[in-house]
């Protein structure tokens, strides 16, 4: 079983049916109920790539093989409500992302009524959109999504980008949260979620954490003025999180509204996200190391932990209520299925 | 320092706080009595040695004191310690108190932590926690017990709110991945008075009148929750579990705590002393 992580109490990750009938989509192949993509990772061929550098892929502009398949990979999620800044921020991640894991990814199989989404009252729009990793990489699912609703107290717009690895690294889970709860505040989460416990494995703290750029990322972000710590209203979310976990709210000034805010997108939060970013393509394509056997076990429980208790906290509070009980379960089907 | 029995009726303190601010000395006085009063009769005197709880440095720049007092049944209460630091520095004198009660391996209460830092009257910066015993992403049930249940949440949030307050993020990783998700870590300081004759007395009058107000009854309030969860909530531990639990605090007092001290005292007071020091404390005497 799987199930992407929404960490946020607000967030529930779901999926876009506009941005399907503006461009053609990977072919939906119809796949057994119940198909669990995680036993793939734990047989065949590692094909995950070195690289010197996350990003020499993308300088150099190298496309995975078949031509259409890179037509696909880029633009694989929009999300189309967010601000000018926000937007943009969201799908160049995104792109890099695609760019960066390339062929490690399936195309999406989400199926449409999953990738977008209404709820019948007419205030709310969602989309999820999941790509499996192939099998033997390194990638277990990347998952983008975003939610819009129009709430008594403002307009709500969650987006978020999910990327859970396989057993063939012990690297870290992406995670990032962008919340806008209203025109003149934001919520920023950024981790790279461990999947060891770090009070016994201090090697994976240094590895992943101490030796990496995540702190200096973080203590920087921290300097935006008006940046505060995020408190996420369940104790459970904040123990998934890494120590080097990126949670912060930022009020935009009243009356500059949503221009002071994407400022703040584009110099602050954008170079945060993209770093974090980077260092989780680092971890997944050099740091990482093949999980061991005596390992797998443990590791695959904490991942099904992550997953479960991730979605369970989100899904159950939020999607029946916001999007009515049908289209919650065709949410939780999809996760389930990984893609 | 040594404790008079208890059945005289007359009582010594165990720790002493001999250079902290009015309202902070006495806090730790009050933190240290209460323990006192209520885990005194399951806990040992103090055996440590007095060229432990009492330290200086040659130069006179630096002071200190650690007390220990052993658990008389290990297995519940492993020890508890108090101690306070004094350094001069060129930035401005920091003070440091602790006071922490280490669990046995036979019960999973959390570890009880403490610790004031006093830096010149400017800040006060609090670290208040209940260290888990496990991992709380694998047992939920031990998060809602002692952290859900218990209130801490609503402590920290109260702290939140004071517009003197700042969130205290330690430098160490291994801290904060040691600490629990409703960890009271908190700075404190003064917020800029427009009025330019606000001196350095006015900035320590307005601390200590924060310590006394707001700090005094949250550690207090914690203490409170703690000495309630350790008598009714505790789950008595067994066998392989309880192998677990003593692992994970030997990584705790290890690297949490001993690396801490043994990173910061040769410096300030050379190997010798820090070396008898950290004896002491794997002791727990």
């Amino acid at each position: 079983m799987q199930f992407p992580v929404c960490s946020s109490a607000h967030s529930s990750c779901f999926g876009p049916q506009i941005f399907c009938s503006v461009r053609l989509r990977g072919r939906q192949v119809p796949r057994a109920l119940g198909h669990s993509v995680s036993t793939r990772t734990l047989v065949g061929v590692n094909h995950s790539r070195k690289h010197s550098s996350p990003f020499s892929l993308y300088a150099r502009g190298v496309r995975a093989a078949a031509p259409s398949t890179s037509m696909e990979d880029e633009q694989w999620l929009t999300f189309p409500f967010l601000s000018a800044s926000g937007k943009r921020l969201m799908e160049e991640c995104a792109d890099i992302i695609a760019k960066e894991l390339g062929s490690s990814l399936e195309l999406t199989r989400t199926p449409a009524d999953v990738r977008h989404f209404k709820n019948p009252q007419g205030n709310g729009e969602g989309s999820v959109t999941l790509r499996s990793g192939k099998q033997g990489s390194p990638i277990d699912f990347v998952l983008g999504s975003w939610l819009h609703c129009a709430l008594p107290f403002g307009v709500l717009n969650i987006a978020t980008l999910v990327g859970m690895n396989s057993l063939e690294t012990d690297a870290p889970h992406l995670l990032f949260e962008f919340i806008q709860p209203g025109p003149n505040s934001l919520v920023v989460v950024l981790d790279l979620l461990p999947r060891k416990n770090l009070v016994f494995d201090g090697e994976y703290l240094k590895r992943f954490y101490e030796d990496t750029a995540l702190e200096s990322i973080r203590q920087e972000l921290q300097k935006t003025p008006g940046a505060q710590r995020y408190d996420p209203p369940t104790l459970y979310i904040r123990c998934l999180t890494s120590p080097t976990c990126i949670m912060y709210k930022v009020e935009g000034s009243s009356e500059q509204g949503q221009n002071s805010l994407d400022q703040i997108i584009e110099n602050s939060v954008s170079p945060a996200a993209k770093g974090v970013i980077n260092v989780w393509l680092e971890s997944v394509f050099k740091l990482g190391k093949k999980v061991h056997d005596a390992d797998a076990e443990i590791l695959l429980g904490l991942d099904t932990v992550i997953k479960t208790k991730g979605v369970e906290v989100d899904l159950s509070s939020n999607m029946p209520r916001l999007f009515g009980q049908e289209i919650a379960d065709r949410v939780v089907q999809a996760f389930r299925r990984g893609e | 320092m040594e404790n008079v029995s208890h059945m005289t009726g007359k009582k010594t303190e165990w720790v002493h706080f001999p250079f902290l601010s009015e309202a902070a000395t006495r806090l730790m006085r009050e933190i240290a009595d209460t323990i006192d009063e209520e885990l005194g009769p399951l806990l040992c005197n103090s055996q440590t040695p007095s060229d432990v709880t009492h330290f200086k440095n040659s130069k006179r720049t630096a002071e200190g004191s650690v007390v220990l007092r052993a658990g008389k049944d290990k297995t519940q209460i492993s020890f508890v310690l108090g101690s306070w630091l004094r350094c001069k520095l060129t930035a401005g004198t920091l003070d440091i108190a602790t006071i922490i009660i280490m669990v046995g391996h036979e019960i999973d209460t959390p570890h009880f932590m403490f610790e004031l830092i006093q830096n010149d009257n400017n800040s006060v910066i609090l670290l208040l926690d209940f260290l888990p015993r496990k991992d709380v992403v694998l047992n939920p049930d031990y998060l809602k017990r002692y952290y859900d249940d218990t209130g801490l949440e609503k402590l920290r949030k109260g702290l939140d709110k004071i517009p003197q307050s700042k969130v205290y993020v330690p430098s160490s990783l291994y801290v904060r991945s040691l600490v629990s998700p409703t960890a009271l870590l908190y700075k404190f300081k003064n917020l800029i008075h427009s009025d330019s004759n606000a001196n350095d007395t006015g900035n320590a009058e307005d601390l200590d009148a924060l310590v006394k107000e707001i700090v005094y009854p949250t550690a207090k309030g914690a203490l409170m929750k703690w000495l309630d969860a350790f008598r009714n909530k505790v789950n008595k531990i067994t066998g392989e579990e309880s192998l677990q639990l003593l692992e994970r605090d030997n990584q705790i007092k290890e690297k949490g705590i001993e690396i801490d001290l043994s990173s910061n005292m040769p410096r300030l007071f050379g190997h010798e002393i820090t070396h008898k020091v950290i004896q002491a404390y794997r002791k727990g005497v």
